[in-house]
């Protein structure tokens, strides 16, 4: 298993049918989550939710020749290869596996949220219940046992790829090709190194990325490394035993949260 | 979800198999520098396998192959008896050379194992469907259950050589029986289930998981079920110490 | 050395392996002991099928201690390859749904508010009650039709609803008992679903159904898509056509509106609701005056080159016949010239004055790009653009599901596939074909066995008034089907039935074809009080029908409701529903109905056969334990009839004397085969079960309770819907011994017509079947579709592709055709009601005027009666209703939602009923997404959300701009998600042929909450 995986969304191929939704949820045991009202939109969530970690958007958009599209997207954790939630996390809760899943654990997690601060793509959520921040781990366990994650196994159209990386980028690089056909703006997103180091989450896009309201230049942030060896250190000494500890640290991170906003 | 056991793991929380451990530990050593055969590559071999539905050691030119290789420790009309499961033959030469009969099957199984090289030994679902071994003609001693989509599909494992085929998901492969209402199922626990056919009393031992294949798929780590199946009337098939 | 196969596998291996190993020197007795510290617990794997639409995706279910613990896709199922959509997976959760499942049997007194549990034998008893006492006193002896006065043995008092929910043991029994009460008034699913499908298939070819397996899909060049939304409603459909679009596949989606399907399609064209006829009119057009139809295919497979009766004829939107004042047609100038043996005649010029081909040149000259483009609002580029990509890419297979039956002109609407695939020469071709998605488990069953007032199972037609003896009946439908009708009643009245008494023909009742006896009519009935008690089996009319006001108005005279059910659905709660959107409200003290609820189980927990969409029987094992106290549809049924029995026995009336006869031996260990058995028929001499249709005799000495089963069961307890073998011989897409496929396992329907007439296949490197001229047998990977494997393709019986009409060839011109032999009709084809070809008509409400017609009566179909019931069926008019409504499902519910809604990861991705509308309406009312807004239509009128979105543009219609609006129909007051039904304002308008409703479009107001 020492080998590196990665998933790849075809956009193209994506016919929101949700399946994957429905599968994640099963496959973690989440409960439905009705948080966001019906408000006229097919999308069913706003945005990720402490018990929705896999998320179809779904955007009606008119280009500039009139012509119309719905751009579907798979979106969840991006695992990326130099991830910010890890290197940003105060407690060491967050590992990356060979298999180049990013994943929270739970019994370290304090719920501090500097790992959704820290992330370039929004993603994980602080279950402010348990306190404790919840995100897509990519059916890591799955994985270590020769399985398939649970979204890319029942995906209806083809869309959802699992494998290892190299074959994942060979997939990419031929699906490339056949949606530039159609789209001649298609790119690939998360493949090869950027500013997150490239990610295990991939995607053939057809248009450009904010299109698909995903950060064109997503970046780990360089602060990370002082927030972690200075003012997190801080944090914790400043502190009075762990809840004090953890107050400190979260007073922190909401300065920091704005000063990056 | 448990992480993975080693072998090791496995045999520590199961003391009473340290004998049978043992012994396919020295028996593996023994034939660590037999060498795969020369055989013809994939495509080819499935292509001469499918023709007839013959398997590849029964075919003359492969079986005189694995005759030639074995003619250093075993009688060629041993060997041969034993290639072609003509178990009467197999038992009177034994017989007549004074020979443990379970310790030859055994060794001479193990040996045939690595002779085959190990990309003809995963077939899938549409190189071959039949309830023999494509390589040896074995029936097959055990099954594994693995994901296949939104289910799982089913394995058959060789006791000899080991190869590892696709086959129906529903059914004995023993007698063919395809009614599910005349299989029952005596459950171990999440990895390890017997499905027993009612019409034919035969069992099949199934590792209904993934990953610890070097742990479930050696039958005699598991030799316990067998024991309580033998109790029970079931009828082992497809185990190399007894065909 | 001679090896066989087999030789090397005659390991016996009866030894004791205890001793092999003590043999070798283990220390057996230490094992064994150990081996005693583990527990060995029983546990059971059954196989089933899905539940949900008509894919029929086989499951594995996983069962202990009579509970489900797991349930996953079968990986041998050829359908769906272990493969399951979320639906399938989610109903994993319904048997444990132990809070929401009522389990007990209910009954609801007159004017009570609330349920009582009560016994099964009490519920029984009741029911059986309730159906003699409607029977008793509403029994119709003689009825003077047409001043004529008719024997009809009948009651219209007694209603079924339901059928393709159970399986198809439980449809069988259902059509016998309520036939043998007398009822005429059956339906089931499929006449809000695909009732429109059968008639407009079999006019062309002969059979209803869809001809091509799902797993033909791989072999086609271009999918065309129309009225299916197939990525959310069948999506292992979908599956299939993305693997095939790996090797080149294009997919052209044409609907109303953008949908999930449109987004993977390759093209998408957006056409207003109710007008695919111009659009494929224009299609039809373009492939004739571009020569684009394949000659040799007319030639030999269909009737393109016969002569019409030169007094056919058709002058704006009339065709030649037509009765205005009954709106009905005489088809005598439909006919063919024939010869002096009665054939018809063949001209050797296809363009010849008369053949069906010119006949169809000049009838479709008047659909130009720019007369459809204004019709249905899509350009003029954009037809053109269809019509090329149709007429070059071959095979081509049409997929279609309610988008195109549920209109008035339902069934004409799918005639123009089968117009458009004999002219390109796609049908009984791999990758070809026409598909008909059906959207219920088993709605093909409930077809098949003929839950449908005009239809015995079989799709042998019921005796009317013009048919009433045996004699006239064959004179009408043929020999050819009069042998299987015999078969039939053998199976039901056994020694009773005798050639002497026409096989206890006499008995039967008789319909009355004056009258409407559809589903919608049960409810008009009760309004009337003329229907007395309905029986509900799996059926939810109170969210599935359309105008539900009149659902409701009828329930509520009903003396008695019968709902066999997993779930006290809307239906069996009628009464204590929260609001009344007709504005018709009443109080539950003054609703005089009782109801009696006969709590089924669910699928997973019982067995059975039940039939998918391509027509293959499959088996289901019994998973779990029934839930509660609920039971299995068949035991109920047989306690049902035998209660009926049992409170006839000592009537001497001459009008009981069938409910006596009827046969019904069906032991209580392994009923479903015990019945299963009955369908499929035995040779009388022998005792044998038949093994085909081949085996059916006209002499009385077999019987056979649905000749179309015939083969499905085998001597010695083989059932041919259990096997599961993986060959796909040629790896074509045929799994041959997997399950059964009626007729006679042929899967490719017609692919006689994939081969010339010398029997050699037309496309060699996509050969299915083959007359083997060594053998002078024909072969294949596939059963040949042929009536008998040994005719010679130059002999008349090896040239009839399309057998099961009475030319044997395709009829593109649907013509009005007895065959004749030795003086009697072998076989008659089937003509659509309302045109031998099909012609473009308004939906009953419409924003616009017939661009084709002047003439007022053909603004909408001129066979069309509505209103039936003027005072609560008014028309509404674009002056009050300014927009067009079309209602469908979607992804994540399913139908009525009585399941889905129970679900809740389904409840969280879609929590309600909305309304999609374009933007630019939204602009002019002052409506944002997400803004309350009430839709009204004569009928009624609902609050719910808008969804302002750009997937529905405006359109252009003959000069003025139309808005075109669509909802979800899936809601109710019941369930886990509640919402209103979006049926109160749907039009019950229906279809002349096969009565279906044109949920598809009708006329609303909006206005902003």
């Amino acid at each position: 298993m020492a080998r590196e995986m990665a998933m790849l969304h075809d956009v193209a191929r994506c016919s929101a049918c949700r399946a994957c939704m429905v599968a994640c949820k099963q496959w973690h045991d989440l409960p439905a989550d009705m948080s966001t009202p019906f408000n006229g939109q097919y999308q069913s969530h706003a945005d990720l939710t402490p018990t929705t970690w896999n998320l179809i958007k779904m955007n009606e958009r008119t280009d500039m020749n009139g012509k119309f599209h719905w751009d579907f997207i798979k979106f969840q954790c991006m695992h990326c290869e130099k991830p910010a939630c890890m290197l940003g996390c105060p407690e060491g809760a967050i590992s990356k596996k060979e298999s180049g899943a990013v994943v929270i654990d739970e019994s370290k997690c304090v719920g501090c949220g500097y790992c959704r601060t820290n992330c370039p793509f929004n993603v994980p959520r602080i279950d402010s219940e348990r306190n404790k921040s919840t995100k897509c781990d990519l059916c890591f366990d799955r994985i270590e046992h020769g399985m398939v994650p649970s979204c890319a196994k029942t995906c209806t159209a083809e869309a959802i790829s699992f494998g290892t990386k190299a074959a994942m980028i060979k997939l990419a690089e031929e699906r490339l090709k056949e949606v530039r056909m159609n789209h001649p703006n298609a790119q690939l997103y998360g493949v090869h190194p950027n500013g997150v180091g490239g990610t295990h989450m991939m995607y053939v896009l057809p248009e450009p990325p904010e299109v698909y309201s995903l950060p064109k230049n997503p970046k780990t942030p360089d602060s990370i490394d002082l927030w972690r060896d200075y003012i997190r250190p801080i944090g914790k000494i400043a502190g009075v035993g762990a809840a004090a500890g953890l107050a400190g640290l979260m007073v922190l991170n909401k300065l920091i949260g704005n000063k990056g906003a | 979800m448990g992480k993975i056991k080693t072998l090791e793991e496995y045999l520590a929380e199961n003391n009473f198999l340290r004998e049978a451990a043992e012994f396919h530990f020295k028996l593996e050593k023994n034939l660590t520098e037999v060498e795969p055969l020369e055989l013809p590559p994939r495509e080819k071999v499935l292509e001469l396998v499918r023709a007839e539905k013959i398997p590849l050691l029964q075919q003359e030119k492969f079986q005189a192959q694995v005759l030639d290789a074995v003619e250093k420790f075993l009688p060629r009309d041993l060997a041969e008896s034993l290639l072609r499961q003509e178990n009467l033959s197999a038992k009177k030469i034994c017989a007549a050379h004074e020979l443990n009969e379970t310790l030859t099957r055994k060794t001479f199984w193990a040996t045939v194992d690595k002779l085959i090289p190990a990309d003809l030994k995963l077939w899938e679902r549409d190189d071959w469907q039949e309830n023999y071994c494509p390589i040896c003609g074995r029936r097959p001693v055990m099954a594994q259950l693995k994901k296949f989509n939104d289910g799982r599909e089913r394995r058959l494992l060789c006791g000899g050589c080991r190869t590892l085929w696709s086959w129906r998901r529903v059914g004995c492969p023993y007698c063919g029986n395809e009614n599910l209402e005349r299989i029952h199922i005596l459950e171990l626990d999440k990895k390890m289930r017997l499905d027993v056919c009612d019409e034919c009393r035969a069992y099949l031992k199934t590792y209904t998981d993934e990953d610890e294949e070097n742990i479930y798929l050696r039958d005699w780590a598991t030799l316990h079920l067998d024991l309580l199946a033998e109790e029970k009337t079931l009828h082992k098939c497809g185990a190399v110490e007894l065909e | 050395m001679d090896l066989s196969r087999r030789t090397f596998l005659k390991a016996t291996g009866l030894g004791s392996l205890g001793l092999a190993l003590t043999s070798l020197g283990f220390d057996v007795p230490k094992v064994h002991a150990a081996a005693k510290m583990f527990k060995l617990t029983g546990a059971r794997e059954f196989t089933s099928v899905c539940h949900f639409c008509a894919c029929g995706c086989g499951q594995i279910g996983y069962v202990k201690d009579g509970k489900l613990i797991q349930l996953e896709g079968a990986s041998d199922c050829p359908v769906n390859f272990g493969g399951l959509c979320p639906k399938g997976l989610g109903y994993a959760q319904i048997p444990r749904d132990e809070e929401h499942r009522t389990t007990k049997p209910m009954y609801r007194a007159p004017g009570a508010t609330s349920w009582q549990e009560i016994s099964w034998d009490e519920a029984i008893e009741r029911a059986a009650r309730a159906l003699k006492k409607a029977r008793d006193e509403n029994w119709i002896d003689t009825e003077k039709i047409n001043g004529e006065s008719v024997k009809v043995q009948r009651t219209d008092a007694i209603g079924l609803i339901g059928g393709s929910q159970v399986n198809n043991e439980e449809c069988y029994q259902l059509t016998k008992i309520f036939r043998t009460l007398g009822a005429m008034s059956l339906d089931n699913q499929t006449r809000v679903c695909h009732a429109n499908t059968p008639p407009a298939m079999s006019a062309a070819f002969g059979r209803g159904a869809m001809t091509n397996p799902w797993y033909d899909l791989k072999n086609t060049k271009l999918a065309w898509v129309e009225g299916s939304n197939i990525a959310e409603c069948h999506p292992m459909g979908l599956k299939n056509l993305m693997k095939a679009k790996k090797n080149g596949l294009k997919i052209m989606h044409v609907d109303v509106r953008f949908t999930r399907t449109s987004k993977i399609a390759d093209y998408f064209i957006q056409i207003r609701p109710g007008t695919d006829i111009a659009f494929l009119g224009a299609i039809i057009n373009y492939v004739i005056q571009n020569k684009k139809y394949d000659e040799q295919y007319l030639r030999l497979h269909t009737n393109a080159y016969m002569l019409i009766n030169p007094a056919f004829g058709f002058d704006d939107g009339i065709f030649s016949g037509y009765d205005e004042k009954k709106r009905k047609y005489d088809m005598t100038s439909w006919q063919y010239q024939v010869d002096a043996n009665g054939k018809p005649i063949r001209s050797a010029d296809l363009f010849a004055p008369n053949t069906v081909m010119s006949i169809l040149k000049k009838h479709y000259e008047r659909y130009t790009f720019e007369v459809v483009s204004g019709i249905t609002g899509a350009s003029v580029a954009d037809i053109k653009m269809a019509a090329e990509i149709y007429s070059s890419i071959k095979p081509a297979v049409f997929m279609y599901a309610l988008g195109m039956t549920q209109h008035t002109v339902g069934v004409e609407n799918i005639r123009c596939f089968t117009v458009l695939q004999l002219l390109r020469g796609n049908i009984g071709v791999p990758g070809g074909g026409i598909d008909a998605m059906r959207g219920q488990p088993n709605v093909q069953a409930s077809t098949d066995y003929g839950i449908m007032f005009q239809y015995f199972p079989g799709y042998l037609p019921w005796p009317t008034e013009k048919t009433n003896t045996l004699a006239k009946w064959t004179q009408n439908s043929g020999t050819f089907r009069a042998k299987f009708l015999i078969n039939l009643l053998k199976a039901w009245f056994g020694d009773a039935a005798t050639k002497e008494n026409d096989y206890c023909f006499g008995l039967l009742p008789v319909r009355n074809t004056t009258q409407n006896d559809s589903i919608y009519v049960q409810f008009e009935k009760a309004i009337e009080g003329k229907m007395k008690c309905i029986y509900f089996a799996g059926q939810n009319p109170m969210v599935s029908n359309p105008n539900l006001g009149n659902v409701h108005r009828g329930l509520r005279k009903l003396d008695t409701v019968i709902v066999e059910d997993l779930y006290l659905n809307e239906t069996a709660s009628f009464w204590e529903r929260p609001d009344s959107p007709e504005g018709d409200p009443i109080d539950a003290k003054d609703i005089q109905t009782e109801v009696i609820f006969l709590p089924a189980c669910s699928y997973l927990e019982r067995e059975g056969t039940m039939t998918n969409s391509m027509r293959m029987i499959q088996w289901r094992m019994r998973g779990p334990d029934p839930h509660g106290d609920s039971k299995p549809d068949y035991l109920i049924l047989d306690m049902l009839w035998k209660k009926i029995r049992e409170l006839y026995a000592d009537s001497n009336e001459p009008k009981d004397q069938i409910i006596k006869l009827l046969t019904w031996n069906y032991p209580q260990e392994h009923m479903v085969e015990h019945i299963m058995r009955e369908v499929n028929g035995y040779d009388l001499s022998t005792g044998k079960l038949l093994n085909g249709i081949g085996e059916i005799k006209d002499d009385g000495t077999t019987n056979s309770g649905m000749w179309i089963y015939a083969g499905v069961m085998r001597e010695g307890g083989v059932h041919m819907a259990k096997r599961r073998g993986q060959e796909d011989p040629g790896n074509m897409g045929i799994y041959p011994n997997y399950g059964w496929v009626w007729p006679d396992n042929i899967h490719l329907l017609y692919n006689r017509a994939s081969c010339d007439e010398n029997g050699n296949p037309i496309n060699p490197d996509k050969k299915i079947i083959w007359w083997n001229a060594a053998k002078k047998v024909w072969e294949g990977y596939d059963r040949p579709d042929v009536g008998s494997l040994t005719a010679a393709p130059d002999t008349p019986a090896g040239q009839k592709p399309f057998r099961m009409v009475g030319e044997g060839v395709g009829r593109i011109f649907a013509a009005s055709y007895k065959d004749l032999e030795n003086g009697m009709t072998r076989d008659s084809s089937s003509t659509p009601v309302d045109g031998p070809i099909p012609e473009f008509y308004e939906p009953v409400e419409s924003p616009t005027k017939n661009a084709l017609h002047m003439n007022p009566n053909a603004q909408f179909s001129p066979c069309v009666i509505y209103p039936r019931m003027p005072d609560l069926q008014k028309i509404g008019t674009k002056d009050e209703f300014p927009y067009v409504l079309c209602s469908s499902s979607i992804c994540e519910h399913w139908c009525s939602g009585t399941i889905t809604r129970h679900i809740t990861w389904l409840n969280e991705l879609v929590k309600e009923p909305f309304l999609e509308m374009p933007k630019k309406l939204a602009e002019k009312l002052g409506v944002k997404s997400g803004d309350e807004v009430i839709v009204r239509s004569v009928r009624g009128q609902i609050k719910e959300k808008a969804m302002v979105t750009d997937r529905i543009k405006p359109l252009w219609i003959n000069g003025a701009e139309v808005f075109v609006t669509w909802q979800p129909y899936n809601w109710g007051f019941k369930g886990l998600s509640t919402g209103p039904s979006g049926n109160y304002i749907t039009i019950d308008a229906l279809d002349p042929n096969a009565q279906s409703q044109e949920f598809k479009a009708c006329l609303i107001d909006i206005k902003k909450a």
